[in-house]
This record gives C-alpha cells, sequence and structure tokens, in this order.
C-alpha cells in the first residue's frame, strides 16, 4: 500500500481518481485542489506518489513540480503528470520539469494503474527509507533500540545503521564490532568515498561507525548528510540513525529526510518535558513521528493514554525493561539476537511490525 | 470498454501572436468550428485560460477563469479530436475528395488534410472564392517556425483565412479519393 496525493483543481477528477485508488489499488489517497495546497501536503504527508494536474489557478504543475524535486524531503517522490493539455511538447516539458511520467486527460484507468504501479516500483527500488531514532532526553535506549531495530530490519531487507553522534558513539559497542573506521574520516577528507567507511556486521548490517574520539573542530554539514545518505542508499533500503541528543545541523538535516522518526519517551516530568518539545521541533520540520515509550531501567509501567493525552499525540507502544538488555551490551550481541524470546525483543519486533507496515 | 474519466471538458488550444492559450469552451451542444464558423459572433469565450509562450510550452505565465478570443487575431485553433472540429453541417457529410496541404501563418508551419467537394484542387480559386474566414485541415501537425522540435498535434485545426501567408498541396499526398463514402 502506497500513500498517493492527487492535486487537480477539478472535484470531479479528485473524486474518481480518489475512489479509483482506494477501491482498486488499495492506497492511502491524499488530495489538494491546486499547487499550494499540494505542496503543503506533499511536505506534510510524504506521499510515495504525487499526480499533478499542470494547469491549475495560481501555483501551476510545472511550479509544483520543479518545487517538490527542490526540497530534500519530497525530491525523490514519484511524480506523474495527469494533463488536459495532451500535445508532445506538453510531455516534454514535464518529463523536463522533474516528473517520472505523463498522462493525457481523459485517462484509460487501466493504463494509470499500470504507470502507477511501474513508478513505486521504481521509488521502492531506488529511495531508502531513513528512520532517525531520536530523544532528547538522554538514557532511553536510544542506540539499544537503534542497533536492534536495524538488525531486525537486515533480516527482512538491506539496511544501513549511520551512529551520528559526534561524541561517545555507542553503535559498534552494542554490535559488539571494532571500529576499523568512521564517519569522521570524511570530515577530515572530504572526497574520500563514503563505501570506505562503512562496515558490515556479521549479520550483513552496513555500519557506518561514530568517531571514538568526539569530534570538536567541525561538524557534519547539510551537503555532507546528504552525500552519506545517498551513498548508503544505493544499497540499503532501511537507513537506521542513531541520533544524538542534539539538534545540530546534522540531526536536523536528517529530520527533514526522514519518513518517519522514532521519538522514545518516558513518563517522568523531565522526559515528558523534552517530549513536547521535541514534537513541537517535528511538526516545525514537517517530520511525521512514531512517538515510543520506553522503560530501560527498573520501573512500573504507566498507563499510555492518559501519557498521550498530556502530549497531544499516540504513544504508539512501550519497549519494557529487561534485565538480559545488560547482559547484550556487555556482550556486544544484541538482544534481538542473544535472548530473542525476552520481552524485550518481542517490542522490538512489534516496532518492526509498526515501521514496516506504515 | 475502458473507464474514461467523465466530467473532463474538451480543452482547445488556440495560438494567437506568438501566444498558445490553452481554454475550456462554453460550447453546450455546439462544437469548437460552429463557434468560430459563426459570422454573427466576433469572440470566442474560453473558460480556464492558461497561457504560455509557444517558445516555453513549461511556463504558464497568466491564468484567467474567464478569457476572450478575438477571432480577428487569431492564427488557429487546435481540437483534439476531428469531432471537435467539424461544424454541425459537417457532422454527416464531408468533402469526398482529400487533400493534404501545407501551409505557413505566424510562427507556424502547419500540415493537415483538407476535405472538399471539389475534385480539382486549385489553392488560387480555394483561397479567394470561398467566403468563411476559416478553414479547417484535419490530421494536423503544426511546427514552430523557430523551433521545429516543438510541435503541437490535432484532429483538427481551424485556421484563419488573413493569417495565412503560404499555401500549396504536398506533392507527395496527391488528392485521394474516400471512395464516396460519408464520414460522420
Amino acid at each position: 500500500m502506497a500513500r498517493v496525493l492527487i492535486v487537480d483543481d477539478s472535484i470531479d477528477v479528485l473524486t474518481l481518481l480518489q475512489a479509483f485508488f482506494r477501491r482498486r489499488a488499495s492506497h492511502e489517497v491524499l488530495i489538494a485542489r491546486n499547487g499550494e495546497e499540494g505542496l503543503h501536503q506533499a511536505l506534510e504527508h510524504r506521499p510515495d506518489l504525487a499526480l499533478v494536474d499542470i494547469m491549475m489557478p495560481g501555483m501551476d504543475g510545472y511550479e509544483l513540480i520543479r518545487r517538490l524535486r527542490a526540497d530534500p524531503r519530497t525530491e525523490s517522490m514519484g511524480i506523474l503528470v495527469l494533463t488536459a493539455r495532451g500535445q508532445p511538447v506538453d510531455q516534454q516539458a514535464a518529463l523536463q520539469t522533474g516528473a517520472d511520467a505523463y498522462l493525457a486527460k481523459p485517462v484509460n484507468l487501466e493504463e494509470l494503474e499500470a504507470i502507477v504501479d511501474k513508478i513505486l516500483s521504481n521509488r521502492s527500488q531506488k529511495a531508502a527509507t531513513v528512520l532517525p531514532i531520536l530523544s532528547l532526553k538522554g538514557g532511553l535506549g536510544v542506540t539499544t533500540t537503534a542497533v536492534n531495530l536495524a538488525l531486525l530490519l537486515q533480516q527482512q531487507a538491506p539496511t544501513a545503521l549511520w551512529d551520528l553522534a559526534h561524541a561517545s558513539g555507542h553503535v559498534a559497542l552494542c554490535l559488539g564490532i571494532a571500529p576499523q573506521t568512521h564517519w569522521g574520516a570524511i570530515l577530515q577528507q572530504p572526497d574520500m568515498p563514503v563505501t570506505s567507511v562503512i562496515q558490515e556486521h556479521t549479520s550483513r548490517l552496513q555500519v557506518l561507525c561514530a568517531p571514538p574520539i568526539p569530534v570538536t573542530s567541525q561538524e557534519l554539514g547539510e551537503s555532507q548528510v546528504h552525500r552519506i545518505l545517498h551513498a548508503l542508499q544505493e544499497t540499503a533500503t532501511y537507513i537506521v540513525i542513531d541520533t544524538p541528543p542534539i539538534l545540530n545541523a546534522a540531526t536536523l538535516t536528517v529530520l527533514r529526510l526522514a519518513q518517519e522518526v522514532i521519538l522514545l519517551t518516558s513518563h517522568d516530568p523531565a522526559g515528558i518535558q523534552s517530549t513536547l518539545a521535541t514534537l513541537q521541533v517535528l511538526r516545525d520540520l514537517r517530520a511525521r513521528s512514531l512517538v515510543v515509550h520506553s522503560r530501560p531501567i527498573p520501573s512500573p509501567s504507566p498507563d499510555l493514554d492518559p501519557l498521550s493525552r498530556l502530549m497531544h499525540t499516540s504513544i504508539r507502544m512501550s519497549l519494557p525493561y529487561d534485565p538480559k538488555q545488560d547482559r547484550a551490551l556487555r556482550t556486544g550481541i544484541p538482544i534481538t539476537l542473544s535472548a530473542p524470546d525476552s520481552a524485550l525483543a518481542k517490542a522490538y519486533r512489534q516496532l518492526l511490525k509498526l515501521v514496516t507496515e506504515r | 470498454m475502458s473507464e474514461k474519466i467523465r466530467g473532463t471538458p474538451a480543452v482547445v488550444d488556440f495560438f494567437s501572436q506568438g501566444y498558445r492559450i490553452s481554454g475550456l469552451l462554453q460550447v453546450s451542444d455546439r462544437s469548437l468550428a460552429d463557434l468560430i464558423y459563426d459570422q454573427t459572433v466576433s469572440f470566442i469565450v474560453v473558460r480556464k485560460a492558461y497561457l504560455s509562450p509557444i517558445v516555453d510550452p513549461a511556463k504558464i505565465s497568466a491564468y484567467y477563469t474567464t478569457a476572450v478570443m478575438t477571432k480577428g487575431n487569431l492564427d488557429f485553433a487546435l481540437t483534439r479530436t476531428e469531432e471537435e472540429g467539424l461544424r454541425r453541417d459537417q457532422r454527416y457529410t464531408l468533402g469526398r475528395y482529400h487533400y493534404r496541404l501545407s501551409l505557413t501563418v505566424p510562427f507556424f508551419e502547419i500540415q493537415g488534410t483538407l476535405h472538399t467537394t471539389t475534385r480539382v484542387f486549385d489553392p488560387r480559386v480555394y483561397l479567394s472564392q470561398e467566403a468563411s474566414h476559416f478553414i479547417t485541415l484535419f490530421d494536423v501537425t503544426a511546427w514552430c517556425t523557430f523551433q521545429p522540435e516543438l510541435n503541437y498535434k490535432g484532429g483538427a485545426a481551424l485556421i484563419a483565412r488573413s493569417k495565412i501567408s503560404f499555401l500549396g498541396e504536398r506533392l507527395d499526398n496527391r488528392p485521394s479519393q474516400a471512395n464516396g463514402q460519408q464520414q460522420s
């Protein structure tokens, strides 16, 4: 199932296509009646595909496509132009502007379905799903969650795990690997190929370790984050990012580009406060979030409903305290591998299901 | 039969003085040809009119909810289907003789097929003796003079007679009799 955005100023076309996609292809459908609304919806909801009319009042279809392609959050989304301007020059113009395909109205629905399937298939082959794990309050098990989720995803599709911490990243420790190289090398040698700093875990998970010595002289910039992500998605279907609890340029870029941010929260006052602040940041960035409660130390399990109401969001699940996690960390064998029947490993599998189903 | 999206009115492309105007017509039961050939009205009302320079098809330079095209300044109009280019009186009978013509209007070279009842086609006679201000060609391609890679195709083109600077019959495509068949 994909998320499809239809942008057209004709209410008849919107109604028909909405019904068609829901009935025949079971896609989630978003609609917009003009270019401005379409751009807003695209940035807000990150659809897999946008069907764009060209002739719309205000922002026309060409301008909408240009803006979608210029924004890192939507640059790789599929775009199909559907227009009553059916001339060869219109097809040429649409493709040159950045559309993946073009169909002239009136549309043959079988043809439309075939083209949509093709675009979605191509897109799923070339665009990786970026999944940062974040908590601005430390100590909630961000690294543990990133490592275990990445390992579970790797069992389904090629996955990369990026430890974005500038200081004391622990992904290598959790995976029991000795970091031979790290992304800090790219800061020192900007021309260095990203592939040369990727290590492979025994599970075949691709790992980009954090610098062993805290980076103080310079930080990863937006363009470097883009370069690294592009390199990782050459081979990975999923890119899990262990995100540090600091909103620097690299973190903000990653959050902006993410399909979904997995936000860990806790039920203590400090945890609630930092979650509320983080949710506001994510809203400002128009990033989708999946809020997960985490209990890394022994404590009573809270009722998630009042906590959800307090935070004005839906807390989807809880990661329980599990004494086996301490052993997993000491041995360097993550809990989903060392104790797959443990409560925490089961919770990570539930998280995997939530992530892959969305 | 494959499903079609209904409720999408016919879009017509008008070409005038270097601009392309795409829009919807208020035609009710009349075709574009009926409106164009109607000599009692000097303009055509276009809904949702989008204006583009012909040399930059990816640029929509203006949008108007309702606009008026003056027939006197129109170079030609292009319809997607042949039916949209037929006058009411042509829907049941078209000329049995077909001539493949090439002509020029400002910014364009146009090629298409003329349907006529005249066995021998003489451009001089045709241009000087016909009373209407427009001529209709079918199965049309219009090439932008300065950028031939920009071309427009249509089922029919209604071309302003006064804007034609050159008209010739294509000798590689002599008139073909349509075997006396009536076209509808």
